[in-house]
């Protein structure tokens, strides 16, 4: 965790403003240290892509819930549910062993709403599955060989996962779910995943980033701060080249 | 402690993973490797010893006759037995070891499956054992002959016989029915063979295709081979000589 306090005191150092009350938290930290944590969540997200960052350095925004599948194998992620927002999904987990030590209870209503289990922890799990595109769902289902099929139910086999669809219809009201093959129906699915990081409001928060990272935030939030400053200034191209270069050791 | 094939499988993926550790090696795909290599070394070995090791007994398969046809192998009124696994097909059937059955005459109901062994035939030479009394078919010298799937049975027509007693020299398990955390039924000793072959497909598999060269649209041709002028074809007015008119 970073605190906000430390980002505003090395940004004000950079910015020669220490003890000035020319800069304000809400009109120009505030919203510049918002960017940059958002700028840095479009970064990582393109490096995730590349498979070229470990989520071990997002480790504070890395969580772990119980959820239980429809009746459809699919399961819903609701922020409303789970008190806070996906990033993006790590890890799908099946065959999953819970504290407490239950079996999955019996799904409400008619088996099409997939259950979020806040009192269950994440213990154990004996497979992971795979994301598929779209393209190799629909052509892996008869293939044994491939992730995801539906064809082997032995030990060999091997799940694989589709990301977030909204499968609603007038019958069907659930939207935005995963789809995990082979089957899960009914069963605890362990999901993995990155929360979105909280905005900051006050000085007094934290963010949600590794200290590691601290200079970096710190040079980006100063980068658009320095914004206002108006164009060719000596802060804007100082710290866009320490952001470019800080970028290219961490995911390069 | 027998050795299981999860093992053997993990093995392969770890040993593969260290040259090739971006590619994907499923399971199933190396499972698949192992089973099809381990099936011809396997039936190798049990066509050089005379062992036990590997004789599969089922000891009460029925015994029945073709009332409706599905299929030209199926010979209607003649007694047969479906085979219940998948044989290694090595001369003269010697994937069915024996074929027996106990004989109600007799009731030491101990020593079963050595009271009637049937002899193995073929359809062409059925004709032959019939005119020698000492070889033609009946209850105390029957034959089988195999078709397909389907064993017939000569010799018993006339005599109640519900089952028989069949020993087999079967292939592995299909990879959708093999339990890989089962002792892996395959000789000890050729491990270290069927792990280089398994090694071998894999490394052969992998060059299909190549993936270094995926088509990008771009010329693998040096740039001083790549034509600058139009070329023009021999039959162009051009390169006609006078004479050719």
């Amino acid at each position: 965790m970073i605190q906000t306090q430390t980002i505003v005191d090395r940004t004000l150092s950079l910015l020669d403003a220490e003890g000035s009350d020319r800069y304000l938290f809400d009109q120009d930290f505030k919203p510049a240290i918002n960017s940059a944590v958002e700028w840095l969540v479009a970064v990582f997200n393109s490096a995730f892509a590349q498979n070229k960052l470990s989520e071990e350095d997002l480790r504070e925004l890395v969580k772990v819930k119980i959820f239980q599948a429809n009746n459809f194998s699919r399961v819903k992620f609701d922020p409303a549910d789970v008190g806070e927002s996906l990033w993006t999904v790590l890890s799908i987990n099946t065959e999953v062993t819970v504290f407490p030590d239950n079996d999955p209870p019996p799904l409400p209503g008619d088996g099409t709403e997939s259950v979020y289990h806040p009192g269950y922890t994440y213990v154990d799990s004996k497979e992971s599955a795979k994301r598929l595109s779209i393209q190799e769902w629909d052509e892996n289902s008869d293939n044994i060989f491939m992730a995801g099929n539906n064809v082997m139910t032995t030990k060999l086999k091997k799940y694989a996962y589709l990301n977030f669809s909204d499968y609603s219809s007038t019958s069907y009201g659930e939207t935005g779910e995963i789809e995990i093959r082979p089957d899960v129906s009914a069963q605890f699915v362990g999901i993995r995943y990155l929360k979105y990081p909280n905005e900051v409001t006050v000085v007094t928060d934290t963010i949600e980033f590794p200290e590691s990272i601290t200079d970096l935030l710190v040079q980006k939030t100063a980068n658009y701060i320095s914004f206002k400053q108006g164009d060719g200034t000596n802060l804007y191209s100082v710290t866009d080249n320490d952001v470019q270069r800080l970028i290219t050791f961490m995911v390069a | 402690m027998a050795r299981i094939l999860r093992d053997v499988i993990n093995d392969i993926q770890s040993l593969l993973k260290q040259n090739f550790d971006d590619q994907e090696f499923t399971d199933v795909q190396v499972g698949y490797w192992i089973i099809t290599i381990a099936d011809r070394l396997r039936s190798q070995h049990i066509s050089k010893r005379r062992s036990g090791a590997f004789l599969a007994v089922y000891a009460n398969i029925p015994v029945s006759k073709f009332t409706t046809i599905e299929n030209p192998n199926q010979i209607p009124n003649r007694k047969y037995i479906e085979l219940p696994a998948c044989i290694y097909d090595y001369d003269l059937d010697a994937g069915i070891r024996y074929i027996s059955y106990w004989d109600n005459t007799d009731k030491c109901g101990s020593e079963y499956f050595r009271k009637r062994k049937f002899n193995r035939t073929s359809p062409d030479e059925i004709e032959l054992w019939e005119y020698n009394p000492y070889t033609k078919p009946s209850p105390e010298n029957p034959y089988f002959y195999r078709v397909d799937n389907y064993v017939y049975l000569l010799g018993i027509e006339c005599v109640n016989v519900d089952a028989v007693e069949i020993g087999l020299m079967q292939i592995l398990p299909d990879v959708r029915d093999i339990d890989i955390d089962e002792p892996f039924d395959f000789p000890a000793e050729l491990l270290h063979v069927l792990r280089m072959q398994v090694l071998n497909l894999a490394r052969f598999g992998l060059q299909v295709p190549d993936m270094g060269k995926v088509n990008t649209g771009d010329s693998n041709d040096p740039a001083s081979d790549i034509p600058t002028t139009k070329i023009v074809s021999v039959n162009d007015p051009v390169n006609r000589t006078e004479s050719e008119g």
